[in-house]
């Protein structure tokens, strides 16, 4: 598969990188159901399981489908460790793919106190499971910050990183999301939270431009320990050499034990 | 016992009663309000720690098991969103529309309780950034709660099983963080002479009726639970539910907040570090619901009081100490609890056999209620009840003190009575006529009546026709019991007895310690 197909089904099912988050409606991982996280981990010794499908309607290609499942588990305080995999029909007139295995670490620095944001990273590692293919490391900032009152927003600076480039491939390419959180039913309902997301993203390939995408989603909890989560997606603007997807639509269930 | 003894013993109380408060120098003083004094310099370093540090709570399959008893799991939900939004309205400066605004929002959530129990962060965001310590503290007591009462609520675990699990609930707690709450018993009237003590009740008195009605939820949801079955609980949160929703919840003519030995006596002896830490959560947010209602204070001083309160509750603050153990010089370190009763620390005026309760006045609570002999230590020995209604619950010797009792007081009551079986409590709830019901088959109970002095020899419950003849056997000698036939819940519920021989009010310093002239008591 090439790396442009795997970036762009990352970005379809677990977007940025494999982690997630704990499971409450207003704690927010990437993936579920948009690409940006806020700077909390799971908490220390929780287990945590995402499942996501999401649907593209690409411009120039046909209809795709992938799936991400994934594992997550509180290791250390304010840390949390991830295993994924993300399997995939379609898009390029294939059939199914398994994908690669998401490993991921995420780590919170600090939460929000006062004026001070909250402050977390993470580091992901894609390992292809076909031949052929390079890993990929995943690196990402995040900051999250108070708006007004219950409005948050959250800064993701990506990096991805290409250790062995094929020709006419970038070693690494950058992406930036600015996140919004706000819960929803305020004061009347406490289980939902609604997301928006703006999102920049460099193409794969030597010479490719920036894609702008925009996203709106909604997390709502509907157990004690259970998630289920909706989402869309489209671009906006491509730059020049990128496929642009005019809408995608994102669904999944988190629960935690 | 005989004749001679039991009259004996019968004065013996009455005098010692009436003496209580006979000698000058055991006549408790009120504890002056204390002076502003700030936080110790060293505090502990996670209060300055900035990260969250989450740590996730004991795994257990009874894990919010509390959902099989939907409307308390619903009751506490809304408290969690009625904590949270009164603390985010203090600090966004909607202090003023506390009592209005706020309380309206909080009473429509109280009146449609949400489904799922909401995070609280959430609720209260700039509450939780600008006092993240804070919210350390009172997240993870309230994980203590929460799973305690799961593991009552769950229907899969024994008795046994249930006690043990919450043992390892109160050490996975106190042992996991640096921030659990000191399950000593702390000198509440010290605590509450505070320089900003008593300010948001003064200020507030509709809204810290609420906290306090939420208080009294969190502490009677316990005995409710304890040792019942899930039907029984079912049907007993009927009644306290309705008391909670209807009366607790909007009464601002309370004297102090609920504690949890009075409102859950029997999970209290049983548990008294987890009923004291609980008390001590409690007075924590009573502290800072002062502190941030003292109009004295700026936001600085706030802050540091603030910082102080928790500190004052800490276990590490108080590591070393014991129960019963006494600085005379300072009553932060009075950890001196009721006699018979480790689950509660000294209330204002208190003696350890003394303690002023509203709307009973001076008590001795190693007393039985109704006829004051002396109660039992534990109820192994198939001797206590306690009687629920109107709000209060009162320990009592025997069950014909329990049933008169509760026939004394309008509305429904729930007694719960020790059987022979250690495990076995009998429930009986009863309708607004007095008539009273029992899920569990064909009770059976003794009643002889005769002296108060050895009540609980001659007025028990069992759980089976064969547990009575056996008792009956054992007793064989004792002339008080022969022929005594087995009594059916019906027709031990049309029966009252005579007023105690062995009663005796006990009398204290003052008539109401709490409506002392504000000159007068500081």
């Amino acid at each position: 598969m090439t790396r442009s197909l795997r970036i762009g089904l990352a970005a379809l099912t677990l977007a940025s990188g494999p982690l997630g988050l704990a499971v409450d409606h207003d704690n927010l991982g990437a993936g579920r159901p948009l690409r940006f996280d806020d700077a909390e981990s799971l908490s220390f010794r929780e287990m945590a399981v995402e499942f996501g499908v999401v649907g593209e309607f690409p411009r120039r290609r046909t209809f795709g489908l992938g799936a991400a499942l994934e594992f997550q588990y509180g290791v250390l305080p304010d840390s949390h460790l991830s295993i994924g995999v993300e399997p995939h029909w379609g898009g390029h007139g294939e059939s199914f793919e398994f994908g690669a295995i998401e490993l991921g670490f995420f780590h919170s620095f600090r939460q929000e106190i006062r004026n001070h944001p909250a402050v977390a990273a993470k580091v992901g590692l894609s390992q292809p499971t076909e031949r052929g293919e390079s890993t990929l490391l995943h690196l990402r900032g995040i900051v999250t910050k108070t708006g007004r009152q219950y409005d948050r927003w959250h800064l993701n600076l990506d990096a991805e990183i290409l250790p062995d480039p094929k020709p006419g491939e970038r070693r690494a390419r950058y992406g930036a999301i600015l996140g919004a959180s706000l819960p929803l039913g305020y004061p009347r309902s406490f289980d939902t939270t609604g997301l928006a997301e703006l999102a920049f993203q460099q193409g794969p390939l030597d010479g490719q431009g920036w894609t702008l995408s925009a996203g709106l989603g909604l997390r709502r909890q509907i157990t004690p320990r259970a998630v289920i989560d909706f989402g869309i997606q489209s671009d906006l603007a491509t730059g020049r050499g990128m496929d642009s997807v005019p809408f995608r639509f994102l669904a999944g269930y988190s629960t935690n034990f | 016992m005989n004749w001679t003894a039991t009259t004996c013993a019968a004065l013996a109380l009455v005098s010692a009663a009436g003496l209580a408060f006979s000698q000058e120098e055991e006549t408790p003083k009120p504890i002056p309000r204390q002076a502003l004094e700030p936080p110790p310099k060293e505090l502990p370093r996670w209060m300055r720690d900035p990260r969250l540090g989450e740590i996730y709570p004991r795994r257990g399959r009874y894990n919010f098991d509390v959902y099989r008893i939907e409307p308390l799991a619903r009751d506490l939900n809304a408290i969690a969103v009625g904590h949270s939004m009164v603390y985010e309205a203090i600090v966004t400066g909607g202090a003023e529309r506390l009592e209005t605004q706020t309380y309206a929002i909080v009473d429509r959530v109280l009146r449609h309780p949400p489904k799922l129990m909401p995070a609280e962060r959430s609720i209260s965001p700039t509450f939780g950034r600008k006092y993240a310590f804070l919210e350390k503290v009172f997240d993870w007591t309230h994980v203590l709660h929460a799973q305690t009462v799961d593991v009552l609520a769950s229907p899969r675990m024994t008795h046994a099983e249930k006690d043990a699990e919450i043992e390892a609930l109160w050490n996975f707690y106190f042992d996991s963080v640096p921030y659990a709450i000191t399950p000593l018993p702390m000198n509440m009237e010290y605590l509450d002479a505070q320089s900003y003590s008593g300010a948001f009740r003064k200020r507030y008195p509709k809204v810290n009726g609420l906290f306090w009605g939420y208080h009294w939820l969190q502490g009677a949801m316990y005995d409710m639970l304890y040792g019942a079955t899930p039907l029984e609980q079912r049907l007993q949160y009927e009644v306290v539910g309705e008391q909670y929703r209807t009366v607790e919840l909007y009464r601002t003519d309370r004297d102090f907040m609920p504690m949890f030995a009075d409102t859950s006596p029997q999970f209290a002896r049983r548990f008294p570090k987890i009923a004291n830490a609980f008390d001590n959560l409690h007075m924590l947010h009573d502290l800072v619901n002062d502190i941030l209602a003292d109009p004295t204070l700026g936001e600085l001083e706030r802050d540091r009081q603030i910082q102080r309160a928790v500190w004052m509750i800490l276990a590490s603050t108080h590591a070393h100490e014991s129960p019963m153990e006494r600085d005379p010089h300072n009553a932060l370190h009075d950890h001196r609890h009721f006699e018979g009763l480790p689950g509660m620390g000294m209330m204002k005026m208190s003696t350890p056999e003394l303690m002023y309760m509203q709307g009973f006045g001076w008590m001795n609570l190693t007393e039985c209620a109704h006829c004051s002999v002396r109660l039992p230590e534990d109820w192994s020995e198939g001797v206590g009840a306690t009687v629920s209604a109107q709000g209060w619950t009162m320990n009592v010797r025997c069950v014909l003190c329990a049933r008169d009792m509760a026939a004394e007081t309008p509305g429904r009551a729930i007694l719960r009575i020790a059987t022979e079986d250690p495990t076995q409590i009998l429930i009986l709830i009863s309708d607004e006529e007095g008539h009273w019901s029992s899920v569990r088959k064909d009770p059976v109970f003794l009643e002889v009546e005769g002296s108060h002095a050895d009540c609980s020899d001659w007025s028990r419950a069992f759980t089976s026709r064969a547990a009575f003849d056996a008792y009956l056997k054992a007793n064989a000698d004792n002339p008080d019991l022969k022929g005594a036939k087995p009594l059916t819940l019906e027709e031990w519920s049309e029966r009252e007895g005579k007023k105690p021989d062995t009663y005796a009010r006990p009398k204290g310093p003052v008539p109401n310690p709490y409506r002392i002239e504000e000159g007068e008591a500081r």
